[in-house]
């Protein structure tokens, strides 16, 4: 009995229990498309109006469930336009297999209509990537792409399958599996670097956990409260690990870097051992890395052995499984040493420096999100996009569990937010989403909402509308002598008027009066709806670490 | 600090783009490969990559951690 190679794709794609796939046909997928076509029941189709839109999706979708996205394009355009959403995924560890379309084998490398070099191009952002030109290859290469995906440390693998390979057939008895046992790296913790590390924090006086992205990523949140609870140890969070601890207690001294607060640089500045989890310190996090953590050995723990020592100087660094070596931390006994000199001194740099706006002149963008975070539920996933509004949201919004804060951390790719919501949605039905956006980055990718109205998705809109690619004026304001080149965005159309013509419910909002009621309305809303917020247009993110100075000549505001 | 010769081999699965990826990852850290060969190996799925590249040891070993970012990477040793 024979079988098509589009027909191994979906059987594949159901054996993995792929319930949504993200996709947009072309020329060089319709006969996968044909295929789907009778399994649209179940395998749902979530149709963007973008690639890069509904690459996005699948990565909110990733990152909020823990599965992996699954993208099918078409060939040339249809692959390209997913590669800056393929980027964004991989710098930030999301679990994507992304099937793309190709032209028949026959006529690769003959500049065919809708020809490119889709691995090449895709091959320094992926973790694996295929190109399959023998139908025998399809099934074991699937399997592979999904395993590589999703295991270790997660990332994104394309496929790419020719056209005549997805038509052509084979018999059912030659189909060959993967052998994944090649694949698949040990991870043995080193039982003594474990208790080296207890040694270090038993000879500690100011110690502090920094929790990142691998944290949320490994499912590691809860091993992580124990071990800082049992030890009393405080805690701060890269952008890419907030969730990991609830945002409201002693222990947490919340962000560090660029636009952490200055009691969380503070810690790291000050602290005597620095115990990192899934951490990768990329430049935003280190400022000058000579002087990073000046008074602290630090012990770096990472599933990912080319992370260790990368950037920074590491005393001890443990290769594992978060989760395998956490669980191992917090199965040893307290170690029943006394912190709070040091946590008393934490909290006392909070009190005289906390985070905060001046509640008058303009609307504040940082008002608009303490309203979100009181109205809306703990559970709510927050999108940010990228710039001032991601920034803003990182410090004012109080997240209180993990995989609740989708935002573009490694990449920093404007026009983020809006397709990653509608991911987030569609993993997560039951829960609220709210994407906060700029100005700028919700005209990236503003198609979407197309799709938000097409499938109903109760997502929510906040636009901070400055207009200014804030972030960069920012930079221009303070370093480039106020010279706003080309970051002025005074021709913004009237964003409440564009939802309602896609029948999308709007507001717009410009006075602090009326802040409160509009935000409990985005809420109570049980459609979709956008909230055009025009707000303070010279309001700047405080504290911040110029590019490249030390955490410690941290800027608490413009007159710094 | 002072630079000589050395050997760096890496054993990785074959796959598309696996010496771009080697030629492009020495080259982006300023480490220039002087030759590269290529050997089978007694598994036909697992190639060796054989480079001299000019850099100091301590340079050479931080760097050559990092190659088990690829997926393909099963082993590396440096002479």
């Amino acid at each position: 009995m024979k079988t098509t190679g589009a027909s191994i794709i979906v059987k594949k794609l159901l054996e993995q229990n792929v319930e949504y796939i993200f996709g947009y046909p072309g020329g060089s997928v319709i006969p996968l498309f044909d295929e789907l076509y009778n399994h649209f029941d179940k395998i749902k189709l979530i149709q963007p109006r973008h690639e890069q839109g509904g690459t996005h999706a699948a990565d909110g979708y990733a990152r909020t469930t823990g599965k992996v996205g699954v993208v099918i394009v078409t060939s040339g355009p249809g692959a390209t336009n997913t590669i800056t959403g393929i980027a964004t995924a991989y710098l930030d560890s999301v679990p994507l297999v992304v099937i793309t379309g190709q032209v028949p084998v026959s006529m690769m490398g003959s500049d065919a209509f809708q020809e490119v070099d889709t691995t090449a191009i895709a091959s320094p952002i992926t973790k694996a990537n295929f190109l399959v030109k023998d139908i025998k290859e399809l099934s074991s290469t699937l399997d592979l792409a999904f395993h590589i995906a999703s295991s270790s440390r997660p990332g994104p693998v394309l496929v790419d399958i020719p056209s005549d390979v997805q038509k052509a057939e084979i018999e059912l008895s030659e189909i060959k599996r993967a052998d994944l046992s090649e694949f698949k790296r040990k991870s043995n913790v080193n039982q003594d670097d474990i208790e080296k590390l207890f040694t270090l924090l038993k000879q500690s006086e100011k110690p502090l956990i920094i929790a990142g992205g691998g944290v949320i990523i490994s499912d590691s949140s809860e091993y992580v409260k124990k071990f800082v609870k049992k030890n009393n140890i405080p805690m701060i969070t890269t952008l890419m690990g907030k969730g990991t601890y609830p945002d409201n207690n002693d222990l947490y001294y919340e962000g560090v870097g660029m636009h952490g607060t200055y009691y969380g640089n503070y810690a790291v500045q000050n602290s005597d051992l620095i115990i990192v989890f899934g951490v990768r310190f990329s430049d935003r996090i280190l400022g000058n890395v000579k002087e990073f953590a000046p008074k602290a050995k630090i012990v770096q723990i990472d599933i990912d052995i080319s992370e260790i020592e990368k950037n920074v100087r590491v005393d001890i660094g443990i290769k594992g499984d978060l989760r395998d070596v956490l669980k191992k931390l917090v199965g040893y006994d307290s170690i029943n040493k006394d912190f709070t000199p040091w946590i008393k001194e934490l909290k006392r740099i909070r009190e005289e420096y906390p985070l905060t706006y001046e509640r008058k002149g303009g609307l504040k963008p940082q008002y608009l999100i303490e309203l979100v975070n009181k109205y809306f539920p703990d559970d709510t996933v927050i999108v940010a996009d990228v710039g001032q509004n991601q920034m803003w949201t990182a410090q004012f919004y109080k997240f209180k569990k993990p995989r609740t804060f989708l935002t573009t951390g490694g990449l920093g790719t404007m026009g983020y937010g809006l397709p990653a919501a509608i991911g987030a949605k569609v993993g997560n039905p039951d829960k609220e989403v709210v994407v906060i956006t700029g100005d700028g980055g919700f005209q990236m990718n503003i198609q979407e909402l197309m799709t938000i109205k097409r499938y109903g998705l109760n997502v929510k809109i906040l636009i901070v509308d400055n207009a200014y690619l804030g972030m960069v004026k920012q930079w221009q304001e303070l370093f480039y002598n106020k010279r706003y080149s080309a970051t002025p965005f005074n021709d913004n159309p009237d964003f409440k008027k564009i939802a309602e013509v896609i029948g999308i419910k709007s507001k717009t909002l410009k006075k602090w009066k009326n802040a409160e009621k509009v935000i409990k309305e985005l809420y109570e809303a049980k459609e979709p709806m956008l909230v055009h917020a025009l707000v303070d247009r010279e309001e700047d993110v405080f504290p911040m670490v110029p590019a490249g100075a030390s955490l410690n000549e941290i800027l608490l505001n413009k007159e710094d | 600090m002072n630079k000589s010769k050395k050997l760096v081999d890496v054993f990785a699965f074959n796959g598309s783009n696996v010496l771009l990826k080697l030629v492009t990852f020495f080259e982006k850290r300023g480490l220039k490969i002087q030759s590269i060969n290529l050997f089978k190996t007694e598994k036909s799925n697992i190639t060796r990559f054989n480079m001299i590249i000019l850099s100091n040891e301590n340079e050479l070993k931080k760097c050559c951690n990092q190659l088990f970012k690829f997926v393909e990477t099963i082993d590396v040793k440096i002479s």
